[in-house]
């Protein structure tokens, strides 16, 4: 289309669709102090790109969960496929410029910035949109969940949501096990302060969600070296919970909870997890081993050895903010991994990677053992 | 550093030249992960990359004749 008709158009497709789904739209955010919370998220860019000599609506996402989402069907059908759509991911005011490097493979590797026709009808996936706790119907893993189930939101008061991991027992006390940044605000938490099932982001509140007081964490190191990012709380007396079912893992319907894991993960295993943002996903293990990983976290970056890293099959990505604390099980439902980080970018579907803790060091440092 | 191919990369050689990997790629570039993932089967070295290199910066093919992957990850976040 000519440049005048572009420019209408993207100024029409602003108002009409993107300005109202920002304003309505609750994004994905990771588990943090709540205080922290960015006024303004991450969503969709919209301009102008040239093309073949013509103009059309240039698209840019910031999150990979947008990707085949319901929003994206819209631009594309009022746009009549006259669209370039592309997924930039987090842009950081001191992002450098983005060169195509190239691997000792021969593939050119993209940075993470990945390009895409429109979506062939039909091909959205079922859990393609953002956290959708704007909406008039929420996700069962962002309600209250009562029994307390795996997979439900969770979290200390101060801080936004992340995942119910597991239930461990401690002595002889039954515990909720998730990360030390959502059941200790890394660090931040005392002994005994409440956490809400769900979680403060999902309109968890005092004293109606409270749901186990904390009581033990392993600290996080800011230099040095660390393995596991856990926390375990202890469910108040008289509170259900299910310990061994995964609500919904796969393909729609539960499975239960097999034990730990007594074999290592290898690359290209198939794993699964249910978590409070992204709900129930596959994915497959990338890599293990991984040392001098570097994380972001509120109090700066931290640096995790023998980590595992998991990328989402298909066309989503295995995690995002708010999934922290999700226990990954594998295909015969043993307990293999704590996820506790994740990137936008990389992958084979370059939608992003996941990282996770080793389950058997989190169970052995905090001394519990898992209950299914 | 870098040497022929071995045939059939055990465990044990993946995990030494993770080693010798991580040395040699924080010299290049900033390296936030350096881990062990498999190529056709074999073990290799997966090392991480928050953004590209350099423009003309050679990525080794392997390293102590362990196969290198390297991948740009962007930053990782706790979620």
């Amino acid at each position: 289309m000519r440049l005048e008709s572009a420019q209408g158009l993207k100024q029409q497709l602003l108002q009409d669709i993107i300005v109202p789904f920002t304003a309505t739209e609750a994004f994905a955010v990771g588990a943090r102090a709540l205080n922290t919370v960015p006024r303004i998220h991450r969503s969709i860019a919209i301009g102008v790109a040239p093309h073949n000599g013509e103009f059309r609506i240039a698209v840019r996402l910031q999150r990979p969960t947008l990707v085949d989402s319901p929003i994206v069907e819209q631009l594309t059908r009022q746009a009549s496929g006259e669209i370039d759509i592309r997924l930039i991911g987090r842009v950081d005011k001191r992002a450098k410029r983005r060169s195509t490097a190239r691997g000792n493979d021969g593939r050119a590797d993209r940075s993470g910035t990945a390009t895409r026709s429109a979506p062939a009808r039909g091909e959205r996936s079922r859990r393609s949109g953002p956290t959708v706790r704007a909406q008039a119907t929420h996700p069962w893993y962002q309600l209250d969940a009562r029994p307390l189930l795996i997979g439900a939101s969770i979290g200390h008061f101060k801080i936004t949501a992340g995942t119910t991991g597991a239930f461990v027992r401690r002595g002889t006390t039954v515990h909720v096990l998730s990360n030390n940044h959502v059941l200790a605000n890394e660090d931040q938490a005392k002994t005994n302060d409440w956490i809400l099932q769900r979680a403060p982001y999902d309109g968890g509140k005092q004293p109606a969600q409270r749901v186990a007081r904390l009581k033990q964490w392993v600290r996080l190191k800011p230099t040095g070296t660390n393995f596991i990012d856990c926390a375990i709380a202890a469910i108040q007396p008289n509170l259900a919970y299910d310990a061994g079912r995964l609500r919904e893992l796969v393909s729609n319907t539960d499975r239960q909870l097999a034990g730990v894991a007594t074999d290592p993960l290898d690359a290209g295993d198939f794993v699964h997890k249910v978590g409070r943002t992204t709900g129930p996903t596959k994915g497959r293990v990338t890599a293990f081993d991984v040392d001098n990983l570097v994380i972001g976290y509120d109090i700066g970056n931290l640096r995790f050895d023998n980590q595992i890293e998991i990328e989402g099959t298909g066309r989503t990505s295995f995690s995002d903010g708010g999934d922290s604390g999700s226990l990954i099980v594998n295909e015969s439902m043993h307990a293999v991994a704590l996820l506790f980080a994740g990137g936008d970018q990389g992958g084979t579907n370059d939608l992003g990677l996941t990282y996770a803790n080793p389950i058997q060091r989190v169970l052995r440092d905090l001394k519990a053992t898992l209950l299914f | 550093m870098m040497g022929a191919s071995m045939a059939g990369v055990t465990l044990e050689q993946a995990r030494a030249a993770k080693t010798a990997a991580l040395q040699y790629f924080e010299k290049l570039g900033t390296v936030v992960g350096a881990g062990v993932t498999r190529v056709d089967d074999d073990y290799a070295v997966k090392i991480n990359l928050r953004e590209p290199l350099a423009d003309g910066v050679d990525v080794p093919a392997e390293i102590d004749g362990v196969p290198v992957r390297v991948e740009v990850v962007g930053p990782i976040r706790k979620r």
